[in-house]
């Protein structure tokens, strides 16, 4: 079954009479675990609904008199009796918002069921008994929580003077709350429960059942919300499986149906995004994520606010704001294809904290060394494309590529529609290129996948070895016809990718951008995606910076920061939601990651809590554990000395490193079996006082193997002022996007706070960049009000 | 099933004889060749030509569902018969100045573009697009009207509806958005 089926539409029309109940239970399951058919099932439902609505208002014409007098003398007439003539009901059509009721409904409610169901099973299967694991460990923190608080519930009282000491009583008498509880948050939460709970403090059992239903509804309607999530269940299961937060192993895509629902008119697809939670760098030492050099959020915010709109949250990703800027980092030295840099200083929203910049820059090369290209453009002609903002804006943004090209480089075309075809064979003749951009015209509807499949064949034919293979996709990315099943298209690009092929994605026009989708193509396809809303922006992404989106100098740059718990008490990566990995994946060669371009620059940004700082009740998510040591409390000089070991023994310091973490088997060991092993293996001094380690792997673009760099920092405590530009700008994109998306973690940060730091750190700005970000801060400021 | 009496009867045709003669008229692209089919189809009904074929609780519906099949046989017959004939329009025909149905219906097309974009569909997925969504039949009702199976109707919608989603999305996407809060 698969919505191309008839019987398909005929559920979602409501039609069930000719449909078997096995039939019925198959659509069901369809709709309920692809997002894509539920998707789907609602366009039909709402296509009806407007031709419910609207045909029935054609023109019916009546017969004439003359007519209608010849049929009623044509009837032998009885004596008139009184004779009610009944009209068929209208069923149909109520059965028909039936149908779309349930189809929502399905979502709602069996997708997490499905859900919870294959993760229990998943589970039982991966830990041998469900009881065990990190389940159990959800149980026990909570009621380690819960037993000493009981004291403070009048109901218990009788019990309270024996609770301290044999806590089994009140664990007793709690349980019935906790039997509730249990259920729902094994069913829930993944392999780190604590990420979904609400806050732990001062919660008596009923708040705390309460909450635990909050976090079940909540988290329902998320999965309701689901609107075209494109990973299936097993997909769901691997993620969850290697780690990541539920958020996003789940893949959010609320707003993508919120929008349908409420902003009708636009049909833009954006992945909702679930900002990083703060993790204790005792329980949680690695951070890991992909790097990325995607700028297209940027723009497309900014043309939300040029409309006076404001962003969809999940259109806000912050990791791509940050990029859009390059900033002033030094050309790597020697070999290595790009330098890191890292620094430290005060956190402008919340001066508690410290703000850790990283940033790495990809090895320029200048226009005259860049090796040969061989490109193929990939152009979307069909009828969407029409409006300027479109297939004309992509005709000169493409031209102002061509006047780049040297004569080695050569361009092939190919358009797709209804159907695709190749309107220019590869040649590296100019005039021949514009003549075929020229000619282009939008016309029919959006076949992407054959389009696809022509250009990387074109692409392979005339690939140039070592220099740069490439199709360049230009789409607002509406693909509404043949196989627009996802996961086959994306399989094919990574495939596609692997022959050295890469892809860059540029969007167009407003109307109906499938963002996520564009996210999604340019990552599997070792590429980079830009959003060109402007000329002026297709300058950026295809004149100035050119050879980064064209010339890839490293791939599957992945970075892993080891924080060291005696000086940092939490973290926060800000951004980069979409890209984080298990801590496994880095030296997990198979794993795929983000690529840098020639000159390209990445930035992340850490927000830190010191070691010894209380954090804030609200950051505070993480339970307590019963099995390790005793509940974290830094300020405790005897504890500080065993988390000082206990990071001696999770990254030995040195050379040894690279080698220790290769032979590490890819699932870490137990946290708490090492821990027992853990000797005190006292740490160098200097190393004690390290802040962090920035780990780099990345593979040449053409390598298999990857190679590792190590980068360690130690916070000198600089204050604010005394942080370079570049922190304070980056600092205030970061301000600016945790404002756009209402962040939790925003702090103190306020419009004008960010316009300062933006200010501050302006520089030189040849380009006038950092100036239109003010511009931008003050359009944004007045759209949120 | 015995004629219907005299109420009865004006009941029905208050009830179907604007959505006969549309239906008609789809067939034929005739208003007038329209209106003689459907005269003719009340006229079998009233002489009791109407085979029973259902329990009383199902007659209503059976009675439509007749209606429509007995329109379209007419219709279809009169297309036939008439489909090698070129109309010439003559201008006593009709007063001057009063818009003709082509007229009519253009200024609808403008004032809509759905029905602008089902021209763009099959003729046979026009049809079964209007008895489903314009006279509100069930899938069996339209199958035993067009004599197609319920699987081609099924299809036939299947692909219909594909295909205005289509068009819809291409060509007008705000009016495509706007379709969605319909629901």
């Amino acid at each position: 079954m698969n919505t191309d089926d008839p019987k398909f539409t005929a559920y979602a029309l409501g039609e069930k009479e000719d449909l078997t109940p096995a039939e019925c239970a198959e659509i069901e399951a369809l709709l309920a675990n692809n997002p894509v058919a539920s998707a789907e099932a609602l366009e039909v439902c709402a296509l009806a609904g407007r031709l419910r609505a609207e045909l029935p208002g054609e023109e019916a014409s009546a017969l004439l008199e003359d007519q209608r007098a010849t049929i009623l003398s044509a009837t032998a007439s009885q004596a008139p009796a009184a004779k009610v003539v009944r009209f068929p009901r209208r069923a149909l059509w109520w059965s028909a918002v039936a149908a779309c009721v349930v189809v929502s409904a399905v979502m709602a409610l069996l997708y997490p069921a499905l859900q919870a169901e294959k993760e229990a099973a998943r589970r039982s299967l991966a830990h041998g008994s469900l009881s065990l694991g990190t389940d159990a460990d959800g149980f026990v923190a909570d009621s380690s929580i819960t037993a000493p608080r009981i004291t403070l519930d009048p109901s218990f009282s009788t019990a309270s003077p024996t609770l301290g000491a044999v806590p089994l009583p009140a664990n007793a008498s709690a349980s019935p709350t906790l039997a509730q509880t249990v259920p729902t948050v094994s069913a829930l939460t993944t392999m780190n429960p604590a990420t979904t709970m609400p806050s732990a403090s001062a919660k008596m059992p009923q708040d705390r059942l309460s909450a635990a239903m909050t976090t079940k509804s909540l988290t329902s309607d998320r999965y309701a919300d689901n609107g075209f999530v494109k990973k299936g269940a097993g997909d769901l299961a691997d993620l969850q499986a290697r780690g990541l937060r539920e958020e996003e192993a789940a893949g959010l895509k609320r707003e993508t149906l919120l929008r349908q629902g409420n902003e009708p008119a636009n049909t833009e697809a954006f992945d909702a995004i679930a900002d990083n939670a703060f993790l204790t760098a005792r329980d949680n030492p690695l951070s890991t994520f992909s790097i990325d050099v995607d700028t297209a959020s940027y723009a497309i915010v900014r043309r939300f606010l040029s409309q006076n709109q404001r962003p969809p949250k999940g259109a806000v990703r912050i990791e791509e704001m940050l990029n859009y800027f390059t900033y002033d980092y030094p050309q790597p030295q020697g070999d290595a294809p790009f330098s890191a840099t890292m620094e430290a200083t005060a956190c402008p929203w919340n001066p508690e904290h410290r703000l850790v910049r990283i940033g790495l820059k990809g090895r320029e090369i200048a226009k005259d060394k860049r090796p040969a290209s061989n490109l193929v453009f990939l152009i979307d002609v069909s009828g969407s494309m029409q409006p300027g903002n479109k297939l004309p804006l992509l005709k000169q943004s493409l031209g102002l590529l061509i006047d780049q090209l040297g004569a080695e480089d050569r361009v092939s075309m190919v358009v797709y529609a209804g159907s695709s075809g190749c309107v220019l064979d590869p040649t590296n003749d100019k005039a021949q290129m514009r003549a075929a951009l020229g000619k282009l015209q939008a016309g029919g509807s959006t076949n992407g996948a054959s389009g696809l499949l022509l250009a990387y064949q074109l692409a392979e034919k005339s690939f140039v070895k070592g220099g740069t293979n490439r199709v360049i996709l230009a789409t607002d990315g509406d693909w509404n016809v043949g196989v627009t099943n996802q996961s086959d298209l994306l399989d094919l690009i990574a495939q596609k990718a692997k022959s050295g092929v890469f892809l860059t994605v540029l969007g167009f026009g407003m109307d109906n951008l499938k963002d996520s989708m564009m996210v999604k193509l340019a990552d599997r396809g070792n590429g980079n995606y830009a959003y060109l809303d402007t000329l002026l922006e297709a300058k950026k992404v295809l004149v100035e910076q050119l050879s980064g989106t064209l010339v890839t100098i490293a791939k599957d740059v992945k970075i892993q920061v080891e924080f060291n718990p005696a000086q940092v008490g939490a973290y926060r990566l800000i951004g980069y939601e979409k890209r984080m990995l298990a801590k496994e994946d880095f030296n997990d060669d198979k794993k795929d990651a983000g690529e840098i371009g020639a000159g390209h620059t990445v930035t992340a940004l850490y927000e830190v809590v010191p070691a010894g700082r209380e954090l804030l009740a609200s950051n505070k998510r993480v339970a307590a554990l019963k099995y390790q040591s005793e509940p974290a409390a830094p300020d405790a000089p005897a504890l500080r000395e065993s988390v000082i070991a206990e990071r001696s023994d999770a990254a030995p310091a040195g050379a040894e490193i690279a080698k220790k973490l290769d032979d590490r088997p890819l699932m870490a060991a137990a946290t708490p079996a090492r821990k027992e092993k853990a000797k005190v293996a006292p740490a160098s001094e200097h190393v004690a006082r390290e802040m962090l380690t920035l780990k780099l792997r990345y593979k040449e673009p053409e390598g298999d193997t990857s190679k590792l760099l190590e980068f360690p920092l130690t916070d000198s405590g600089a204050g604010w002022e005394r942080s370079s530009r570049d922190l304070r700008f980056a600092a205030s994109v970061a301000g600016y996007g945790m404002l756009l998306r209402d962040s939790p973690h925003k702090g103190q940060a306020t419009w004008s706070a960010v316009a300062e730091w933006a200010q501050e750190g302006l520089g030189a700005d040849a380009n006038g960049y950092r100036a239109e970000f003010l511009a931008l801060i003050e359009k944004a400021k007045a759209v949120t009000r | 099933m015995p004629a219907p009496d005299a109420p009865e009867l004006s009941a029905l045709l208050a009830r179907y004889e604007r959505p006969l003669v549309r239906y008609a008229q789809s067939i034929t692209g005739d208003l007038e060749a329209a209106r003689d089919v459907v005269q003719e189809t009340f006229i079998k009904l009233a002489r009791g030509e109407m085979k029973d074929g259902a329990a009383p609780e199902e007659h209503a519906r059976h009675t439509e569902a007749w209606l429509f099949t007995v329109a379209r046989n007419r219709a279809l017959d009169h297309q036939r018969k008439f489909s090698r004939i070129i109309p010439m329009p003559l201008s006593e025909d009709r007063p001057c100045g009063a818009p003709g149905p082509a007229a009519v219906l253009e200024r609808q097309e403008s004032a809509t573009s759905l029905f602008r974009l089902l021209d763009a569909l099959s003729e046979n997925q026009r049809e079964v697009i209007r008895l489903k969504f314009q006279n509100d039949l069930s899938y069996r009702e339209i199958a035993d009207i067009t004599q197609l199976s319920v699987t081609n109707v099924g299809f036939l919608l299947h692909t219909g509806l594909k295909k205005l989603r289509t068009l819809l999305r291409e060509q007008a996407p705000e009016d495509f958005g706007l379709s969605r809060s319909v629901l």
